[in-house]
């Protein structure tokens, strides 16, 4: 069966924001930690820094249904640039207003761009750019609204 | 959102910014906004909306969305598809370890990431 992630980058600090992530959604990596020093050698490929080599190649951490959250470190080493839009957003459907609140203030809490937690015609809403650059939105729809 | 459903296919339904409570209030132009779409295909749901903020549209790189195929096949059609007009920035092949690998900017932006563990790869692990 085919599955989807969400595929994170930052520029450096993939590791304390996964680190972030796992106290959020209070889970475990999938997998250990690879580091650009995993990679297998090759003489022809670009030459690392140590700060590079200790760099993510690959995390992922599962977040809520399944669903993994994944990432890996852009370098700037290799001409990489990180360009924070508002064109994706990741979107949280819960099950009830609490577990939306506990969501929203953490991954808030340090953010910017909030639209705190409020009444929508749909449901129970908010959103927030947190501090790595993420967005996520938080929904819970009311239950005589729910589509189908 | 039409377009996502070309490429993926599944159940794509829109609400329109005139079906809102205060939809009848807005501007001609806006009511035929989308306020919601939703493209379905079992637990993958992608949303979209036309409704942005003042700020206007910044079309970033630092999300994407990484489909690990069920079959090569799966992959190169969704990989094809999803790259017509847009960027295919790492065109599908078999990686270091086995898994075949690809990256593509659409067309609106959006950045996909698309693998598949190959049956080699699969054999190894069996």
């Amino acid at each position: 069966m085919s599955k989807v992630a969400i595929y994170l980058n930052f520029l450096g600090n993939t590791e304390e924001a996964f680190n972030y992530y796992k106290t959020v959604f209070g889970t475990e990596f999938s997998t250990p930690i690879m580091r650009i020093k995993d990679m297998p050698a090759d003489p022809n490929g670009p030459q690392f820094s140590e700060a590079d080599l200790n760099c993510i190649m690959h995390v992922a951490l599962p977040i809520i249904g399944g669903t993994e959250l994944m990432g890996t470190d852009m370098l700037e080493s290799m001409g990489h640039k990180l360009v924070v839009g508002n064109n994706t957003t990741i979107s949280l459907q819960l099950d009830s207003r609490e577990e939306a609140d506990v969501y929203y203030n953490a991954l808030s809490e340090g953010g910017t761009d909030k639209a705190t937690m409020r009444e929508e015609f749909w449901g129970y809403w908010g959103c927030c750019l947190d501090r790595f650059g993420i967005r996520w939105m938080f929904n819970v729809m009311n239950t005589d609204k729910q589509p189908g | 959102m039409t377009f996502y459903k070309d490429c993926f296919g599944g159940q794509l339904t829109m609400q329109y910014l005139e079906q809102t409570p205060q939809g009848k209030d807005l501007p001609e132009q806006m009511r035929s906004c989308v306020l919601h779409a939703m493209l379905q295909k079992g637990n993958f749901l992608l949303m979209g909306t036309d409704v942005i903020g003042e700020e206007g549209l910044r079309k970033g790189n630092s999300i994407s969305l990484s489909i690990n195929c069920h079959s090569m096949t799966a992959a190169k059609e969704y990989y094809t598809k999803l790259s017509v007009g847009g960027e295919a920035s790492h065109p599908l092949k078999v990686n270091h370890w086995g898994i075949l690998y690809g990256e593509l900017t659409d067309k609106y932006g959006h950045h996909w990431i698309l693998s598949c563990t190959t049956p080699h790869k699969k054999a190894n692990l069996n």
